[in-house]
């Protein structure tokens, strides 16, 4: 997604003036929500696609259904579901339609400049670790994936993600159980590896 | 099959709060230590929380009223286009049918009126353009016969134009 320019919000403004859509919260109480939902969306959407330029699409569309919806939320937590509820259909519609890029994406190579070789060591142990977390996370199933970000990385309660995902409160605690240790066993799998791997160098 | 601990949450805490494993007390340590499920909750949510933080970081959220404007675009193109569907079928409709009355209706006019006219739609429809004594002759014989034949008039259009509105309706979606 491009650069937004002060220009270009002045246009968008000019284009919105004439009437507004009817939506479901206002600019203001939509500001708030935007807030507090935004970056924890973004990096939803940018895992379980494994694509940060289709996080950025999915980000924009996640809101605008949000916002045409017009259903009815009983909380803010409800209405944080529903966000992350249209969020994951869209991104497993993206998977659907062949639009899931690599799950395991590599940090940008530019840079290394003298000036940079002591960041370097911190990026480059950081993104290896990334990486096995990628990997791992890439051999689960997408429900497993989803679910399992949303309890363990958003802490989100066992009924947040039954209804984020459409499943029955009841399963989500074998679930998760399931796909936890499916999970830890690829981690330590991905680590047993790379430890044969050195002892051979 | 055990598949919940009831330290689970202790973990938790001390994950989200940066005290594992340092600054935990010595039961917890040894906890998790024999226990399956707290070592692969472990092994999972600190791998998971420091996946959160990186995302978070490289979170490339544009502004909230970027987003809100342009949802307003949206939703205004998309509402313009609804409001032009029902518009185009009708004009679709009216357009079909104001032919076939342009066809009745040269078809009813004396032969010497037009003669080239009726013999080109005569040879272009020969045989199932019927002409206005036609139809006043069949709505005659039949009771309720132009209410009828309104009906029928209808229906054909529909049946004509309905696959050609559904076409246009899905191919919008």
């Amino acid at each position: 997604m491009r650069d937004v320019t002060i220009s270009d919000i002045e246009r968008l403004r000019a284009e919105t003036a004439g009437a507004d859509a009817v939506f479901e919260m206002d600019e203001d109480t939509f500001g708030a929500f935007y807030a507090r939902t935004a970056r924890a969306l973004w990096a939803y959407l940018a895992r379980m696609t494994g694509s940060p330029d289709l996080a950025d699409d999915l980000l924009q569309e996640t809101y605008y259904r949000f916002l045409r919806a017009h259903a009815p939320h009983e909380s803010d937590a409800h209405r944080r579901n529903s966000l992350f509820r249209i969020a994951t259909n869209l991104a497993r519609d993206g998977r659907r339609r062949g639009l899931r890029a690599q799950l395991v994406t590599l940090p940008d190579g530019s840079g290394g400049g003298p000036a940079e070789l002591a960041a370097d060591v911190d990026v480059a142990g950081d993104a290896e670790r990334r990486t096995d977390v990628g990997r791992a996370m890439a051999r689960l199933k997408p429900r497993e994936r989803e679910m399992l970000w949303l309890a363990y990385a958003q802490g989100s309660s066992h009924r947040d993600i039954a209804g984020t995902l459409g499943v029955k409160a009841a399963s989500v605690r074998l679930l998760l159980f399931r796909a936890r240790h499916k999970l830890a066993e690829f981690l330590r799998e991905g680590r047993g590896e790379k430890k044969g791997d050195r002892r051979e160098d | 099959m055990k598949i919940e601990c009831p330290h689970e949450q202790d973990v938790l805490d001390a994950l989200a709060a940066q005290r594992w494993p340092a600054r935990c007390d010595d039961e917890l340590r040894a906890h998790v230590a024999a226990c399956t499920l707290c070592t692969d909750l472990i092994e999972v949510s600190s791998a998971l929380l420091d996946e959160q933080e990186s995302a978070w970081r490289d979170a490339r959220v544009p502004p909230s009223s970027v987003v809100w404007w342009r949802a307003q675009i949206r939703a205004r193109e998309e509402a313009a286009r609804s409001a032009a569907r029902p518009v185009a079928f009708m004009q679709g409709v009216a357009a079909s049918l104001a032919l076939w009355i342009a066809v009745v209706g040269l078809r009813a006019l004396p032969r010497p009126a037009m003669p080239n006219w009726r013999g080109w739609l005569e040879d272009l429809v020969p045989s199932i353009s019927p002409s206005v004594p036609d139809l006043s002759a069949l709505a005659a014989a039949v009771p309720g016969g132009w209410l009828l034949l309104a009906l029928v008039l209808v229906l054909g259009a529909w049946a004509l134009l309905a696959p050609v509105a559904i076409y246009l309706a899905a191919d919008d979606e």
